[in-house]
């Protein structure tokens, strides 16, 4: 296994240097290019099926990599708590060995392991996502061959495609944080690089911006992000002297009554969500998404959608240890995903362009995912990550397959009754739509409703976050059917030349977009929902649930400091005790309150079931009624506005102008950053270019400007009548021998 | 220091003197080389006259000056010839020996 570990992202990035060299030079057709790169990422496919298959059979047959060097891997075998895992090193990176640190925190000197190497690690959390990236890579790549057909970029973009893929498998392959920062640099290189594909046009006609605006924007706002996480980075460097993920988490597992919640581990915490905002696209660095549609509409699917966009929530189920011990930074990860779910989804309301309403869907269903994560569902977030994988880049492919045959227009308003000429896009987005907008027992049903279950009955959770997310779970239900409506029902709205060339789209995409939607159908299956599953009867069969939860459960006894009248509470069984929080929280506010006595130990089991309330058989159903309830809200309400040909839409545009106008203008947030953020940075520039100029460039020139003068005055001893020189040498003579003798 | 060696350093300063007055006022390239020559002859005169008088081997003082005395002499002669050459070449070129004519190495 260990060998074919390391091939997963290798294979790819050989598919990158083939096709990007070969086809650069001119020397490989098409037909080539793409064979290159989709076996590339077949491999990979493979290769991480292989992996996952022996991983499931048990870590007890694992060779090592070299006989003589068995140190060289590290096998944790499946004992009690802890999840099956192990990390290959496999070769040495930073060697700088042990060093002293001292005097960080509370934490006093020791000796701490520099040592940073190139290591690969692999538990269920990581074969998840490769068989997401793998699995939805490849069915893209294949996609693409139909999209791209034709295209004067060909090889460079099936180049990209493939570097894409070997970055974001070593993010997510990555054992330790610098390996995991050249993937997490990686993609958003090849996000800039794709998203500029189409570098010298025009692609949002009221601003004028290129596309190679675009990706400049989405690299920069990802910069701000990248900064924090590298930040975080360092900070888990100095306290715990490694950057491994599993010895962090161990050592926070560890001592946990030490770290619980201490200001380091929040600060870490939020440091490393700031990095998970701008890659994952949260409040508030999530405004370079939507302009990220800009690229090819395959690289929307897999970049901004599927994959890169998630890594956000995947590095956060990564340090679900440190959030667990770090509940400000999880209430704040919460927050911030509720909001941002709500409001990119009244965004997503008012766009006309297919992709943009996609991406601002995207971002809503993001926050989601943080939303999850922040309340402790991490099982629930990077589910929904995988049924989201599957569904949004179906229903990106589909709208792209809609564009293609569109005369490569974006705007619904100028599509309009396609179901007739493309039956097969027009199912599979259907099965798609639903699927995201809550269909009972379909994939989006299974993971968002379970989200939003935890946040509601999660001890993390609160009753608004519960309310806000499903209000913004009617507007996705809203905006998706609306989606729908406009682009395949009611009449054609083309213009008369592309309404003749109207046919549905090669069988390249279309199997694809098939494959896909049969996953948005059946992937949910993997992880009904608990509640679901007690509706019908059945015992708890999330097989996902099963899989993921030892690797992201919280584990350690939290210690709290308490006084002498809750003393009471300790030795108190808390397993199971939904108040175990509450406890601790009244416990340490009693604590801050007096400010004096002897500290007692208050031992709260932080998470086991004990976090999670389990709903009576009645809330249940009420919750399922809810999510139907949701699903029809949002279904009733596009097909009043949209379904009869959008003729009640287009009366009320006027009645609703402004609020119409400002989510199609998006709150005017670009706006307001342009006002804040970037104009003052831009006077801050001009500023220091003034500065240069005059004093630095100032400098620079007085010292010219002295020379020339120096050398005017000087040149007029320089006569050509020799005896002007023999006077100087005379009176030179004489002042050095007046010196001498003086 | 002997009153023959003080008179010999007088009439060397004296010479190089008059060489410098010599140089210094005059126009003509041929002067100015005489001259030189006069005030080349005053250093090796104070030369011979100060080795007479340092301590040296055999009763005839320090030889050192005799020595550079040979040397000046042999180079003045290569001067002389050289220096003649090129007022020679200069006369034909400008068709004069007035040094304020040429002047060719100005800024």
């Amino acid at each position: 296994m260990l060998p074919y570990l390391l091939l997963i992202p290798l294979a790819p990035l050989l598919g990158f240097v083939l096709v990007g060299v070969l086809g650069a030079s001119g020397l490989l057709t098409d037909r080539w290019v793409h064979r290159i790169a989709v076996a590339a990422s077949l491999a990979a496919l493979v290769f991480s099926c292989a992996a996952v298959w022996e991983f499931s059979s048990g870590l007890d047959h694992l060779v090592p990599l070299a006989e003589e060097d068995p140190g060289r891997f590290l096998v944790q075998p499946d004992e009690g708590d802890s999840p099956a895992r192990f990390s290959v090193t496999y070769a040495p990176w930073i060697p700088l060995g042990d060093t002293l640190l001292r005097g960080w925190s509370s934490t006093g000197e020791r000796t701490a392991s520099l040592t940073v190497g190139w290591t690969l690690s692999f538990d269920a959390l990581t074969a998840i996502m490769l068989l997401v990236v793998a699995g939805v890579g490849t069915l893209i790549h294949v996609y693409s061959i139909g999209y791209m057909a034709g295209d004067p970029g060909y090889s460079r973009f099936f180049a990209y495609m493939n570097l894409f893929m070997a970055m974001m498998l070593t993010l997510v392959l990555g054992g330790n944080i610098l390996v995991m920062f050249i993937g997490w640099e990686g993609v958003g290189l090849c996000s800039f690089l794709l998203i500029s594909y189409y570098y010298d046009q025009v692609f949002d006609r009221e601003s004028g911006l290129t596309c190679a605006d675009a990706g400049r924007k989405a690299f920069i706002t990802n910069r701000i992000g990248d900064m924090a996480f590298v930040l975080g980075g360092l900070l888990l460097l100095i306290t715990f002297g490694t950057f491994d993920f599993y010895a962090i988490s161990d050592a926070i597992d560890g001592s946990s009554e030490f770290w619980y919640a201490s200001l380091l581990l929040t600060g870490v915490g939020l440091l490393l969500f700031i990095g998970a905002t701008g890659k994952s696209a949260q409040i508030p660095l999530y405004v370079w998404l939507p302009d990220a549609m800009a690229g090819p509409t395959p690289v929307s699917a897999l970049i901004h959608a599927a994959t890169m966009v998630t890594a956000g929530v995947y590095m956060l189920a990564r340090m679900s240890s440190l959030f667990w011990h770090a509940p400000g930074a999880m209430l704040v990860v919460a927050v911030v995903g509720c909001l941002t779910a709500v409001f990119a989804a009244t965004m997503g309301m008012a766009q006309y362009d297919i992709k943009k309403a996609l991406a601002y869907s995207t971002v809503s269903q993001l926050g989601y995912m943080f939303l999850g994560a922040g309340v402790g569902a991490f099982v629930a977030a990077i589910f929904h990550l995988v049924t989201h994988a599957f569904f949004k880049a179906c229903l990106f492919l589909g709208s792209g397959s809609v564009i293609l045959r569109a005369g490569h227009s974006n705007d619904m308003r100028l599509y309009g009754g396609l179901k007739k000429w493309m039956p097969v896009t027009y199912a599979t987005f259907l099965i798609s739509t639903l699927a995201i907008a809550g269909f009972p027992l379909m994939s989006g049903f299974m993971s968002k409703d379970e989200i939003l279950a935890r946040s509601l009955f999660s001890t993390r959770g609160h009753t608004l976050l519960w309310l806000f997310g499903t209000f913004g779970a009617v507007m996705t239900s809203f905006y998706m059917f609306r989606a729908v409506y406009m682009t395949f029902h009611g009449e054609n709205r083309s213009p008369e030349w592309v309404r003749h060339q109207l046919k549905e789209s090669p069988r390249v995409m279309t199997g694809v977009l098939a494959v896909l939607a049969a996953g948005a159908l059946f992937v949910g299956f993997l992880g009904v929902p608990e509640g679901v599953s007690k509706l019908v009867g059945l015992g708890n069969v999330n097989w996902f649930e099963h899989q993921l939860h030892p690797v992201v459960a919280a584990r350690g006894v939290v210690a709290a400091a308490s006084h002498g009248e809750h003393g009471g509470q300790a030795g108190v069984d808390t397993h199971e005790d939904p108040a175990a929080d509450s406890a601790y929280a009244s416990a340490l506010t009693a604590d801050e309150a007096t400010g004096h006595g002897e500290p007692q130990a208050l031992e709260i089991d932080v998470i086991r079931e004990g976090l999670v309330a389990h709903p009576t058989l009645g809330q249940e159903w009420a919750l399922f009624g809810v999510g139907l309830g949701v699903f029809l809200a949002g279904l009733g309400l596009a097909s009043w506005a949209y379904g009869n040909n959008m003729r009640r839409a287009a009366a009320m545009a006027g009645s609703l102008g402004f609020v119409r106008r400002l989510l199609h203008r998006k709150w005017f947030v670009d706006e307001l950053y342009d006002k804040l953020v970037i104009g003052p940075f831009k006077a801050l520039c001009r500023g220091a270019d003034a500065i240069d100029r005059t004093v630095v460039d100032g400098a620079v020139n007085l010292a010219g400007i002295l020379t020339e003068i120096s050398g005017q005055v000087i040149k007029l001893f320089q006569t050509g009548v020799v005896r002007h020189y023999a006077v100087w040498l005379l009176a030179g003579t004489v002042l050095v021998l007046w010196i001498v003798m003086g | 220091m002997s009153e023959a060696t003080t008179f010999c350093l007088i009439v060397s300063a004296v010479l190089f003197g008059i060489g410098t007055l010599g140089v210094l006022p005059r126009r003509s390239a041929i002067t100015i080389l005489m001259s030189i020559e006069i005030m080349l002859n005053a250093g090796n005169l104070a030369l011979i006259a100060v080795s007479r008088v340092l301590p040296g081997q055999g009763g005839l003082g320090l030889v050192d000056g005799h020595v550079f005395v040979l040397f000046v002499l042999a180079i003045a002669a290569a001067e002389a010839a050289v220096g003649l050459a090129i007022v020679l070449a200069l006369y034909r070129l400008k068709r004069s020996t007035d040094i304020e004519v040429l002047r060719l190495l100005r800024w």
